[in-house]
């Protein structure tokens, strides 16, 4: 974890860079519920330059890393996976779009 | 007429094949009512869940998080609920070919394509308006999963389920589906029952992308039974385009009427889908 001490001793660009990664892009996954009230069923977040997903359904974030999401915009389409990093992340809202399990768009904290 | 239309669509039952004086019956009560109906043509399959999700009152509707596109769930009064995909709300999502404002049109289309062939996949879809904004209507499946959240293998490990995949995949050729992925069908496990939602990017010319595993399948009779049924159904046909032009271009509705007849060609000749014959099924 990067301390404010340590940035303090930096250089400015290098600290926006740091303070660059130490927002957190992530987004969630929504599952809808009988009553049309919707849920977490799942966060994806960069760590690092790579996507971890986490949730309950272990079906859902098994499929989410071994059978990847398809990008749409590339002709052919093109497969992305967890480790394609944020074009995963930003890609997961044009996919989870039926209703039933819906992305947000990429949010940050 | 509507007894023998409703039988033949009744859900969860195997469909019984008409012999020809049925056929033929059903082809004079075609004729019949599109004359007596020449301007706006009848869908002569409605369901008492379309004229619910068509006629009744509105009790809420839900605005739903994420998604590219807008998405509503919708309360009927006294009677289930709906996914809402309104007009106004469509996004190209990064899209080339199908343009956006027409896709609450094509999950529609696609819904008379799976009623007139008898495949059962698609759940009840309507077109109406709710709150001023015109869109599609679709049945919400309660307590379902989509595909994401199933294991493929458990899928096709299942015979009664797999043979509903292979289903899906030849009518996803037919509507020329460019959108089929994990997120856009259903599953309910217990009852062996897949469901395919979300066919606003169909009959476009977009890249169609083949799930691989079911070349050299061989096909269940059932679904060329239905195909066959429905091009040896010359009103019935002919009605379906008419339907059908109503909602999406008529060259659309020529190519899609042209991939039926070629990918029952193709069952026929070899009873199932050669890989061979991946090239000539795409644009």
């Amino acid at each position: 974890m990067v301390r404010y001490q340590d940035l303090q001793k930096t250089n400015w660009f290098f600290k926006l860079f740091i303070l660059m990664k130490m927002i957190m892009k992530f987004v969630e996954i929504y599952k809808i519920q009988n009553d049309g009230t919707q849920r977490v069923m799942a966060v994806c977040k960069m760590v690092g330059e790579t996507v971890v997903c986490e949730g309950e359904d272990k079906a859902l974030i098994d499929n989410l890393k071994s059978e990847g999401i398809w990008d749409d915009s590339k002709t052919p389409p093109q497969k992305l996976f967890p480790k394609d990093g944020i074009r995963f992340l930003e890609r997961l809202n044009f996919v989870f779009t039926s209703g039933y399990l819906n992305a947000s768009q990429v949010k940050e904290e | 007429m509507k007894e023998f239309l409703k039988g033949l669509f009744e859900k969860k039952k195997q469909l019984p094949i008409p012999k020809k004086d049925q056929i033929q019956q059903q082809q004079i009560a075609v004729e019949s009512s599109n004359s007596s109906e020449k301007k706006k043509k009848k869908f002569p399959f409605e369901t008492p869940e379309e004229i619910i999700l068509e006629n009744h009152e509105k009790e809420s509707n839900k605005p739903l998080n994420g998604g590219c596109n807008k998405t509503e769930f919708v309360e009927i009064k006294d009677d289930g609920s709906g996914i809402f995909k309104p007009k106004n709300g469509e996004d190209d999502c990064g899209r080339r070919n199908v343009k956006a404002g027409s896709y609450f049109r094509r999950e529609r289309a696609s819904y008379i394509i799976d009623k007139f062939l008898r495949f059962n996949l698609v759940p009840p879809t309507v077109i109406r308006e709710i709150d001023g904004e015109i869109g599609s209507l679709q049945q919400f499946i309660p307590d379902a999963q989509t595909g994401f959240e199933t294991s493929r293998s458990e899928l096709i490990l299942d015979k009664i389920l797999c043979q509903q995949l292979i289903k899906l995949w030849i009518f996803d050729y037919i509507i020329y589906n460019s959108d089929r992925h994990q997120e856009n069908f259903l599953v309910k496990l217990k009852e062996k029952k897949i469901y395919a939602i979300d066919h606003g990017l169909s009959f476009g010319n977009d890249y169609l992308k083949f799930y691989e595993e079911f070349f050299e399948t061989p096909i269940p009779l059932e679904i060329s039974d239905g195909i066959e049924r429905f091009l040896s159904w010359k009103e019935g046909k002919e009605l379906c385009e008419e339907l059908l032009e109503e909602l999406i271009s008529p060259e659309e509705v020529k190519a899609c009427m042209r991939r039926i007849e070629r990918i029952l060609k193709i069952i026929k000749n070899h009873g199932k889908i050669p890989r061979s014959a991946k090239n000539e099924l795409v644009f």
